[in-house]
């Protein structure tokens, strides 16, 4: 695989932990990975949305023993951490979705270094999903 | 046979081996042997087909008191299958 485009729409610990891992080993693999953070999840994209990241719902008990395990498998269990190293792989992309921003207001200057800006859905979609060989949505 | 690497994996699970087992070899030279250890049971489909997808080659495999033992010769990063796409419709 050449390249992989990834959709991330979800702003809950647990349900960022699969995309992440799966573009941590493609990334180690070679692969080109665009992660694309859309809806609340651009969220993640800011200091403060990462640390403000939580398992949610009727898992939120659950939010510390699971970062514990995480970090236990060896793996970043911090959000920014994680990104900080799939950015640190040279391999990875990440961007911010420009309709998420302005509807959840966050600007190019709220990102955190490691992420690549705020595009539009037209230019994620022409230039990186369509000539993805696999495209993910999360 | 002469090993260029060996690295111990066992105790590690998905995706910490996957992630060991690309790190690995990322830093070796095509042709070079790396012998890799681990004793997650996933390794035995999984190894396989990561060789076939990153064009790394499995010279052996091998199970000995629940430690499976991997003998793959690094690539020249063309994977097996790979292949072309033409974007010129887009």
């Amino acid at each position: 695989m050449e390249r992989l485009a990834i959709v991330i729409t979800q702003d809950q610990y647990d349900k960022l932990l699969c995309p992440f891992v799966f573009a941590y080993l493609q990334s180690l693999e070679g692969t080109q990975v665009d992660i694309f953070f859309v809806s609340w999840a651009i969220k993640a994209l800011t200091p403060e949305g990462a640390r403000n990241i939580r398992i949610e719902g009727h898992h939120a008990d659950q939010d510390e023993a699971v970062r514990k395990r995480v970090a236990e498998l060896g793996l970043p269990s911090e959000v920014h951490d994680f990104l900080k190293a799939l950015t640190d792989s040279g391999k990875v992309n990440l961007y911010g979705c420009d309709m998420a921003a302005n509807i959840y207001g966050v600007t190019d200057d709220d990102l955190i270094k490691e992420a690549s800006g705020i595009i539009s859905a037209t230019r994620f979609l022409h230039e990186m999903a369509v000539k993805a060989d696999h495209c993910q949505y999360f | 046979m002469h090993i260029d690497k060996s690295h111990d994996a066992c105790g590690k699970g998905c995706p910490m081996l996957m992630i060991e087992l690309n790190k690995a070899i990322n830093d070796m030279e095509s042709g070079q042997i790396l012998e890799f250890f681990c004793n997650d049971q996933m390794s035995f489909q999984d190894i396989p087909l990561w060789c076939k997808r990153t064009g790394n080659e499995m010279l052996d495999r091998s199970k000995k008191d629940d430690v499976f033992r991997y003998l793959i010769e690094k690539g020249a990063g063309q994977p097996i299958g790979k292949r072309k796409r033409d974007f010129s419709r887009y």
